[in-house]
């Protein structure tokens, strides 16, 4: 099997500002890797430990993250800004898995970051898609895929091509050294432009100020009056 | 154009999904994966219509391709959802099937003709953009929009459709006694690094009892100190809670945090630190020592 690990494709809110004239600007201008981006390349690892792992990626600078975990050889999508939108980023995805001869799983971060990019990419490639997901196992010639499921979990059997998107529910225990990361730095890396043509966009028409959030904040320097105060503000809201 | 559509195929933000599609003007079809419990509920959101799809045997995701050549048929002015995975694999091949645009953080949908304007919020809340399409767009909506009135209660339609996916469910696991508590709880109490000792978490414990509430904790007190299970934390990689009441004592207010709690209607904060992000996000906040604050505040509640 033929597996790409997508990492290092969303933009982190965290860099996004308004600026003094009152538009969006980006402190940095390419995505960084997300918290979901490790588990992504090791369920693609686990899906077949016989099969070869492409990781993708969005970014420039340092590529060797999928490489330093497995993969035998990473693509760079280039082309989009941090200004692009969930859909040209899928359509973007979409037209470089398509490029990698032979892929059947995509394993993706299912990233708070950018909710609605994986299924995105599932959809434009016309693949089956499940989000959250834990873990896989290869199971015959399909996989049992478990996922996160109203409060608990759901193992699903797969079979045919599809789009994982993955949610990691820890930090990477154990990140690869320094020796394995300079040694991935040899691996193969190609590059593909970002084909985006036709995408379906929004129109940017203005940016204001949220409505004021009532927030009342009471001096905790006398406990008791600031406890009384909160409680007689919490029956008036009725959730006491 | 149509009406909105909304889809729902969880429990927890189904009113406030309604409340952003109502809010439109437009007359609202709500599509609901799962139990029946769960559409009867969405009926009484004073939605026109809704169909019910049952999935106890196959997956939801299974359907997103039938389902998005039901939404070409019939062209909804606008589909809106929340961050629900379940939700968002349908939505992603509505959006592509449509040729539609897609939107996050919404919280608010108007229409002028053929034109669609979207507000959603940007740069972590501190503004609103407001976005502008022809035809169609993709919503998801923000975390603690309002809740739709409730109205008289619509007769629920069991719908069906044909799944393009070869999957079979093999099992299904409940969660953890914490998770399952809180998901459902009415009060949440939350702790976080601010607590300072292990001993304290009785004061925490004293307060969730006073106010029969559950108690949930940050990720790093279950990840490096271990003082709660995995089950008990709540944020972007755990799960997310709506309580009518969430207390946060000693939570800075990370954003791995927050993301599982705006969902809450009130939030409170208490914290020694008045520039902690958490008193950006709460209704009601203490500025003061957790320790000192909590036994007035158990007092306090004990004689109200």
């Amino acid at each position: 099997m033929t597996s790409v690990a997508i990492f290092k494709w969303a933009m982190n809110p965290h860099d996004e500002r308004i600026g003094a004239n009152g538009a969006i600007k980006w402190l940095a201008n390419r995505p960084e890797i997300g918290d979901d981006d490790y588990l992504a390349v090791q369920v693609a690892k686990d899906a077949d430990p016989n099969g070869e792992v492409v990781g993708l990626t969005m970014a420039s600078g340092d590529t060797a993250f999928a490489a330093a975990r497995g993969a035998e050889r990473t693509v760079t999508v280039e082309g989009l800004d941090a200004f692009a939108q969930p859909t040209q980023v899928a359509a973007a995805l979409a037209n470089a898995v398509r490029e990698v001869d032979g892929a059947s799983l995509v394993t993706i971060g299912d990233s708070a970051w950018s909710p609605m990019t994986p299924s995105l990419l599932a959809a434009y490639l016309g693949w089956p898609c499940l989000l959250a997901v834990d873990s896989v196992v290869p199971e015959d010639d399909a996989l049992v895929v478990t996922r996160r499921y109203g409060t608990g979990t759901q193992s699903v059997r797969v079979s045919g091509p599809i789009v994982l998107g993955v949610a990691a529910r820890r930090e990477e225990a154990e990140k690869p050294g320094m020796r394995t990361v300079l040694q991935a730095r040899k691996k193969p890396v190609g590059k593909t432009h970002a084909a985006t043509e036709g995408s379906p966009q929004l129109s940017v028409s203005g940016i204001h100020e949220p409505d004021a959030r009532p927030s009342k904040v009471f001096d905790g320097a006398d406990a008791s009056a600031a406890a009384a105060q909160l409680v007689s503000a919490l029956k008036s809201e009725g959730v006491l | 154009m149509g009406n909105v559509w909304m889809i729902i195929a969880d429990d927890l933000s189904a009113s406030s999904v309604a409340g952003v599609a109502r809010a439109s003007g437009r007359e609202v079809d709500a599509f609901v994966f799962g139990p029946a419990a769960r559409a009867e509920q969405v009926a009484r959101y004073g939605v026109s219509s809704v169909t019910r799809f049952d999935v106890e045997a196959a997956p939801a995701e299974g359907f997103a391709k039938d389902f998005a050549h039901r939404a070409l048929e019939e062209r909804p002015a606008a589909v809106v959802l929340s961050d629900d995975a379940t939700a968002r694999v349908l939505a992603g091949f509505v959006a592509a099937e449509l040729h539609a645009p897609v939107a996050t953080s919404v919280v608010s949908i108007a229409f002028d003709g053929e034109k669609t304007t979207v507000e959603q919020m940007v740069a972590e809340d501190a503004g609103v953009q407001v976005l502008e399409a022809t035809g169609p767009v993709v919503c998801v909506v923000a975390d603690g929009c309002p809740d739709a009135e409730e109205a008289a209660p619509m007769t629920v339609q069991e719908g069906t459709l044909d799944s393009f996916a070869s999957f079979g469910v093999v099992s299904n696991e409940a969660a953890g006694a914490g998770a399952t508590g809180l998901a459902t709880a009415e009060r949440v109490v939350g702790v976080g690094l601010g607590i300072g000792a292990k001993e304290n978490l009785a004061m925490v414990d004293e307060l969730a009892s006073a106010l029969d509430a559950a108690v949930t904790c940050t990720l790093p007190l279950c990840d490096n100190y271990h003082w709660f299970e995995h089950s008990s934390v709540v944020g972007t990689s755990t799960q997310k809670i709506s309580p009518r009441l969430y207390v946060a004592c000693g939570v800075s207010g990370a954003p791995q945090h927050l993301a599982g709690v705006r969902g809450a209607k009130v939030i409170v904060a208490i914290n020694n630190d008045p520039d902690a992000p958490i008193f950006r996000e709460c209704a009601y906040g203490i500025v003061g020592d957790v320790t000192k604050v909590l036994p007035s505040l158990v007092e306090a509640i004990e004689n109200a």
